[in-house]
């Protein structure tokens, strides 16, 4: 029997807290034997460390799946605001995994459904044909019509909370950020997390989103098989496209105008949903995507689903409007509702607080200036790692007063930079609609 | 006359109608409206009832592997890890009352006496799948240890049974960890290693006359 299958998921708090130990001890390793080459060679460039790091946490977190790999996966779509190296490395979590044992498979089945996998389907693959982030996905076959079943890793929902709080002191310090500083976002983080672990959630959210994006003809989201489907698997129609991440890897075998057109169509349903749904898909990493055969765009995995209050929707947008406007009194009054500005600060933190926020917009909302805008320049990409890194670095952005806005926006964030990230991949330029920013609605 | 199942039933019935097992075989007796004595000659003392109860789950977890058509075809790593996840679903059908049925001391390993009939199954078991697996190659065939082994399996399978009693996590999901990583463990030590390597390597330079 192939000893590849689940080289043990380190499931006791104890063993997983053993784990994080070992990676902080290999990394703070690493950042002597970095500092000691220094000494006797100051050529050592810091990407050196940065990469040695990046292979010792991707390791234990990893090994960890569940939540950790989630991290991992969070940390990955913050493409130019973390060093290269960590970016690359961590892009790994999305398909490098190890498989369940057959025996939990059936018994996940019988637990869940009180039936076997051989007698729910007229056949089905024990063999996984590729891992989801807290799970792996099979192939199964029902009246003819090939399914796709997600089954979930057991004791992930469980492993949430312990995985959050034990691996919160080490990617905090690895990014400069203090824990009490992001106390009040863990919590929505936390909650979409454990969301995602409700299969039955995520069919319910994958069925009502299919519903409203139906009038979207580029859009193919699978059909979901409720009876086939309990709270730890899932049972969708199997989609034939190619997944994105293999349509990535292979870019340049295809032309700029396909790639255009897989740009266009992701970028048209993010904003829709966004825009008009007012609720979005908020996994947006390419393992999510498929090209399919028929030129549409095949999405998956409404497990995190994020749902914008109105109120926010609209205070958000016209922030990013009156800054791309330059109107200094609508943008102060809007990043004062945001929390990016707050009655309590003395002047001078005031003008820093909104230098950098008027600047983080610019560049962040830089592409709705254009018509159509080119993602594939890296000009965008290396400002905004410039500004991350400028930012990080000025001493006021390490106090408790530094981490701002809505919770909110978490989501919201890590869906435009999943959706920049996959646009400058694929070198694209696409058209942009700026409609919606007329439709918002002043407070 | 009183057989076996009846006296396991009535058990049962006595758990169900006052939520725990009687205390001597004299209020289970009263219970059952039988003297004492000509039950006593049967099962004495009750500890034996349980052992009873016990063994069958053991035959009850094997029987429902075998509903599984991939049975047939796991190798013995998957067989083991089947029917701990059996052994698990069978117990989860009567959990509060399988629960107060066993009696773990503090320390591991001194092993219930509840697991007594269920031991002799379970290794019998154990030694019959090992012996096909070192038929196969799946397990090392090591001189003077391997005799050991289908105990090894069972203390993994106790280790489970504890596991699962304390395990409060929603539809035993931790107990799913548990069983994947005991079994993991016994069968990466079973399968052939390093350990066999460095054997084979030692025993061909003696032979080879090199000192």
């Amino acid at each position: 029997m192939s000893k590849d299958k689940q080289e043990n998921i380190p499931s006791s708090k104890v063993q997983r807290a053993g784990r994080f130990f070992k990676t902080g001890m290999k990394v703070s390793g690493n950042y002597l034997k970095h500092y000691s080459k220094k000494v006797v060679n100051s050529n050592v460039d810091r990407k050196d460390l940065d990469k040695k790091n990046a292979e010792e946490i991707f390791k234990m977190l990893t090994q960890l799946k569940g939540t950790a790999l989630k991290i991992a996966q969070i940390m990955s779509m913050d493409h130019g605001l973390l060093p290269e190296e960590y970016t690359e490395k961590f892009k790994e979590a999305h398909f490098n995994n190890k498989a369940l044992s057959g025996p939990l498979i059936v018994n996940t089945f019988k637990k869940y459904s009180g039936k076997l996998p051989t007698e729910l389907f007229d056949e089905f693959n024990p063999e996984s044909v590729r891992a989801a982030s807290i799970g792996q996905v099979h192939e199964a076959w029902k009246d003819g019509q090939k399914l796709a079943v997600k089954i979930q890793y057991p004791g992930v929902a469980d492993s949430i909370h312990s995985d959050i709080n034990m691996a919160k002191p080490l990617v905090l310090n690895l990014f400069g950020i203090k824990e009490k500083d992001i106390e009040q976002y863990l919590e929505e983080v936390v909650s979409k997390l454990v969301e995602e672990t409700d299969y039955e959630h995520e069919l319910a959210n994958g069925e009502e989103i299919a519903k409203k994006c139906a009038a979207l003809d580029y859009i193919t989201i699978p059909k979901y098989h409720a009876d086939l489907s309990s709270k730890r698997f899932l049972t969708m129609d199997w989609l034939e496209g190619q997944p994105l991440t293999d349509f990535l890897a292979k870019k340049e075998e295809f032309s700029q105008e396909d790639r255009d057109k897989v740009g266009q169509q992701l970028l048209d349903f993010v904003h829709f949903q966004v825009h008009t749904l007012h609720q979005f898909h908020a996994d947006l990493h390419p393992g999510n995507f498929f090209v399919m055969p028929d030129g549409k765009l095949g999405v998956l995995d409404f497990g995190c689903v994020k749902e914008l209050p109105l109120d926010f929707y609209n205070n958000y947008f016209l922030m990013l409007k009156a800054g791309l406007d330059n109107d200094v009194p609508k943008l102060r009054k809007y990043m004062y509702k945001m929390d990016f500005l707050r009655e309590s600060d003395d002047e001078e933190t005031d003008q820093l607080f909104f230098d950098v926020t008027l600047k983080t917009i610019n560049l962040v909302a830089q592409p709705l200036v254009h018509d159509t805008f080119y993602f594939g320049n890296k000009e965008l990409f290396d400002e905004l790692a410039k500004h991350g890194t400028e930012v990080s670095k000025k001493s006021e952005f390490r106090s408790s007063k530094a981490i701002r806005g809505p919770q909110d926006a978490i989501f919201l964030h890590r869906t435009f930079f999943g959706l920049y990230n996959i646009l400058h991949d694929l070198n694209a330029t696409v058209k942009l609609d700026r409609s919606f920013f007329d439709r918002l609605e002043e407070a | 006359m009183y057989d076996k199942e009846r006296l396991i039933s009535a058990y049962i019935e006595f758990y169900d109608k006052n939520q725990r097992f009687p205390d001597d075989a004299d209020e289970f007796a009263n219970y059952l409206g039988s003297d004492a004595f000509e039950f006593l000659k049967t099962f004495n003392p009750l500890v034996s009832l349980k052992a009873f109860i016990w063994e069958e789950y053991f035959d009850k977890a094997l029987e429902q592997c075998q509903q599984d058509p991939s049975f047939e075809q796991y190798a013995c790593r998957e067989v083991y890890l089947s029917i701990l996840y059996n052994i698990v679903n069978v117990l989860n059908e009567r959990r509060e009352m399988n629960k107060s049925m066993i009696s773990f001391t503090k320390s591991l390993p001194s092993f219930p006496k509840e697991l007594k009939r269920m031991k002799v199954n379970a290794t019998g078991f154990y030694k019959e799948m090992i012996s096909a697996g070192q038929n196969s190659g799946e397990i090392a065939t090591r001189p003077l240890v391997d005799y050991q082994y289908n105990k090894w399996c069972w203390y993994g399978t106790i280790f489970v049974i504890y596991f699962w009693i304390k395990d409060t996590s929603e539809q035993n999901e931790q107990t799913d960890v548990a069983i994947e990583k005991v079994a993991h463990l016994i069968f990466d030590i079973l399968n052939p290693n390093a350990v066999d390597s460095s054997i084979e390597f030692f025993t061909f330079l003696f032979k080879q006359g090199f000192k």
